[in-house]
C-alpha cells in the first residue's frame, strides 16, 4: 500500500472510531431517546435496554477488528 | 441440618480459593510485582479481574433491589458499565503504554506523571482513598444478609454480620501476602462462581417466574417509565446517573489499576471485548429475574432481599449457591479495594518523596503497602462493627462517594487525550468540583430540580471541567513542559502508528515524584 493510501486508511479508521464512540454516547445518554423508549410500554423499554447494549457490543467488535488492522490505535 | 449445608458451602468455596492461591506460590519481590502483578496477565484473567472488581456483592442486593423496586430504571447499571468498557478500549493504549514506560503502579501515580505534579498526585490519591473507604465497610457488612439467610434463622442478623466480617478478614491474609497477583488469580475463580453460577441461578428463576404466572403483565405500569419532564427527579436524571457511573468507572483506583495488570494494550482491549457480552448477559438475567420477582408479595415488601427471597423457592441447595455467589462477588471487590488503598497509601502518600527504583527502597514500599492493607482492614472492620445497625445510611454514603470520585474525571480524561491541560487546572478543578458536588449533595441529595435533574456529581464535574479548560488557556505551559507533553503523546502513536521513544528522553521528572 502506498503512503497516501495508508494515510487515507488511517484517517478514515480514526473517523470511524470517533464516530462509533459518539454514536454510543448518543444512544446511551441522549434523553429524548431513552425517555421516548421508556415512557410506559414495557416492550419498547426492553427493546431499548437490550438493543442499546447490543449496539455497543457490536461497536466494540468493529473497533477491535479495526485495531488489529492498524496494529494499535489511539483516539 | 440446613445451616450445615449453608455454611458448609461457604467453607468448601473458601477452601477452593485458598487451594488455588496456595498452588501459585509466587511471592511478590518488587513493588511493581506486588502492586500490578508485574503487568503479566492475559485477556481472560483481565476480563475476570475487571468483572470481579466492577460487580461487587451488592449488585445482588442494592442493584437487584433497584430493579425489583423501580423497574427498568435499574438497567442504568448495565448502560454505564458497558459505556465504561467502551472507554476502556480507548484508554488502554495511552494508559498501559505510559504505565509500562514510567513503571506506574496506581491511578494517582498516573495523573502525577501526566501533570508532573506531586500536588495532583496527592489530591487524586486522597480523593480515591476517601471515596473507596465507605465501599470497603459496606462490603464487609453486605455479607450479613448472606450469612443470615444461610443460617436459615439459626442466628440473628447482627451475629451474621460479624460472621461475614470474620470470614472476609481471614481472606485478607492472602491479599496482604500475595498482593495483586493473588487478587487477580482468585478473581478468576470468584468471577466464575459469582457471575457464572449466579447467572445460571438467575436464568433458572426467570424461567420459573415466567412459567408460574409472574410475567411482565403482572408488573405495575410505572416499571416501564423513566423519570421525565414533570417528574420529581427531572428529565436529565437518568442521563446523569449513567454518565456519572460511566465516567466515574475509571476514577476508582481499584478499577483503574486493571489497565496496568494486563501484559499488553491488545490484552486490555481484548478483555473489554470479552467483558462486555459477559456483563450484558449476567446483568440482564439478574435484572429480569428481579423485575419479574416483584410480583412475589415477599419481594414487593423487601425489594433489597429479592435475590435471597427468590432463591429460597429453589430449596436449601440453591439458596446456598446463591449465597456463595454473593460471597464470591464481595470477596473480589473487597480484595481489590484494600489492595488499591494499600498501594496508594504506601506509594503516593507515605513514600511520595522516595521513588522506589532501588531494591532496598522497593522492599520498604512493599512492606508499607502490606502494613497499610492490614491497617485499612482493621479500620474497616471497626467501621463495620460500629455501624452494624445503620447499613442504610452507609449505602447512601457509598453511593454519595460516586459524586466525589467522579471529580477526578476531567483531569483524567482530558489528560489522556488533550495536550493543553496543566497541573494547577487539574488540582483546582478537582478540589472545587469536589466542594461543589458536596454542597449540592447536601442541598439536593437526589437531583437538582432547577438544573433539569442533573445530579450533584455532574454539576460539580461541569464546574471542574470549566476550571480545567480555563486554566489550560489562561496559564500556557512552559516550553520545557510543552516539549515533555509532546514527547509523551507522540510516544503513544497519535493515529495508530506505534512510536518507539526512549523513556529517558521524556525526562526523569516525568513521574511527578
Amino acid at each position: 500500500m502506498s503512503a497516501p493510501q495508508e494515510t487515507y486508511q488511517m484517517s478514515s479508521h480514526r473517523i470511524l472510531r470517533v464516530g462509533l464512540l459518539v454514536l454510543n454516547l448518543i444512544v446511551m445518554l441522549f434523553p429524548p431517546i431513552h425517555l421516548t423508549m421508556a415512557s410506559g410500554d414495557m416492550k419498547n423499554a426492553l427493546i431499548y435496554f437490550v438493543g442499546s447494549p447490543l449496539i455497543l457490543i457490536v461497536s466494540l467488535g468493529i473497533l477491535y477488528a479495526l485495531d488489529k488492522n492498524t496494529e494499535g490505535a489511539h483516539l | 441440618m440446613n445451616i450445615l449445608i449453608g455454611y458448609g458451602s461457604v467453607v468448601v468455596f473458601f477452601a477452593l480459593i485458598v487451594f488455588v492461591l496456595e498452588r501459585t506460590k509466587e511471592q511478590s519481590r518488587s513493588f511493581t510485582e506486588y502492586a500490578v502483578a508485574g503487568r503479566s496477565f492475559g485477556a481472560w484473567f483481565q476480563t475476570m479481574a475487571f468483572l470481579n472488581t466492577w460487580l461487587p456483592g451488592t449488585v445482588f442486593i442494592s442493584i437487584a433491589g433497584f430493579y425489583a423496586g423501580g423497574g427498568v430504571i435499574g438497567f442504568y447499571a448495565t448502560s454505564y458499565s458497558l459505556l465504561a468498557m467502551l472507554f476502556m478500549f480507548f484508554m488502554a493504549q495511552p494508559v498501559h503504554n505510559w504505565g509500562r514506560q514510567f513503571d506506574l503502579r496506581t491511578q494517582a501515580d498516573f495523573v502525577g506523571m501526566r501533570y508532573n505534579s506531586k500536588v495532583v498526585r496527592v489530591v487524586a490519591a486522597t480523593i480515591g482513598i476517601v471515596s473507596l473507604f465507605p465501599w470497603l465497610v459496606l462490603g464487609l457488612q453486605s455479607l450479613g444478609l448472606v450469612f443470615s439467610f444461610l443460617s436459615f434463622g439459626s442466628i440473628s442478623f447482627v451475629a451474621a454480620v460479624f460472621v461475614g466480617i470474620f470470614v472476609l478478614s481471614i481472606r485478607q491474609i492472602w491479599t496482604v501476602r500475595m498482593g495483586m497477583r493473588g487478587v487477580v488469580i482468585s478473581d478468576m475463580v470468584q468471577g466464575i462462581v459469582a457471575y457464572g453460577v449466579g447467572g445460571c441461578i438467575a436464568l433458572g428463576f426467570v424461567v420459573w417466574l415466567l412459567s408460574n404466572g409472574h410475567g411482565f403483565d403482572k408488573l405495575p405500569a410505572s416499571f416501564a417509565v423513566l423519570p421525565g419532564p414533570g417528574s420529581t427527579q427531572g428529565p436529565l436524571y437518568f442521563m446523569s446517573i449513567v454518565l456519572t457511573g460511566a465516567l466515574g468507572a475509571w476514577c476508582w483506583p481499584d478499577i483503574f489499576v486493571r489497565l496496568f495488570t494486563g501484559k499488553s494494550t491488545a490484552t486490555i482491549k481484548r478483555s473489554s471485548l470479552q467483558s462486555a457480552p459477559l456483563l450484558f448477559i449476567f446483568m440482564n438475567l439478574l435484572g429480569l429475574m428481579a423485575m419479574l420477582a416483584h410480583s412475589l408479595p415477599e419481594v414487593a415488601s423487601a425489594p433489597d432481599r429479592v435475590w435471597f427471597l427468590t432463591a429460597s423457592n429453589g430449596g436449601v441447595l440453591i439458596l446456598s449457591l446463591a449465597g456463595v455467589a454473593v460471597l464470591a462477588a464481595t470477596m473480589g471487590n473487597v480484595n481489590a479495594i484494600t489492595s488499591a488503598i494499600g498501594t496508594q497509601v504506601a506509594q503516593d502518600i507515605i513514600h511520595i518523596n522516595k521513588p522506589s527504583d532501588t531494591k532496598e527502597r522497593d522492599a520498604r514500599v512493599v512492606r508499607t503497602a502490606k502494613i497499610s492493607i492490614v491497617v485499612v482492614t482493621i479500620l474497616a472492620v471497626a467501621g463495620a462493627v460500629a455501624t452494624v445497625n445503620v447499613t442504610s445510611g452507609l449505602v447512601k454514603l457509598a453511593l454519595t462517594s460516586y459524586q466525589g470520585i467522579v471529580q477526578l474525571a476531567p483531569s483524567l480524561y482530558f489528560g489522556l487525550f488533550w495536550r493543553r491541560g496543566n497541573a494547577l487546572g487539574a488540582a483546582m478543578g478537582m478540589i472545587v468540583g469536589f466542594v461543589v458536588a458536596a454542597a449540592f449533595e447536601v442541598t439536593y441529595p437526589t437531583s437538582i430540580p432547577w438544573l433539569g435533574g442533573l445530579t450533584s456529581g455532574v454539576a460539580g464535574m461541569i464546574v471542574n471541567a470549566v476550571i480545567y479548560v480555563a486554566f489550560a488557556y489562561l496559564l500556557p505551559a512552559s516550553n520545557a513542559e510543552r516539549s515533555r507533553i509532546d514527547a509523551l503523546f507522540d510516544s503513544v502513536g497519535a493515529d495508530g502508528v506505534p512510536v518507539e521513544v526512549d523513556s529517558g528522553s521524556l525526562g526523569a521528572a516525568a513521574r511527578g515524584a
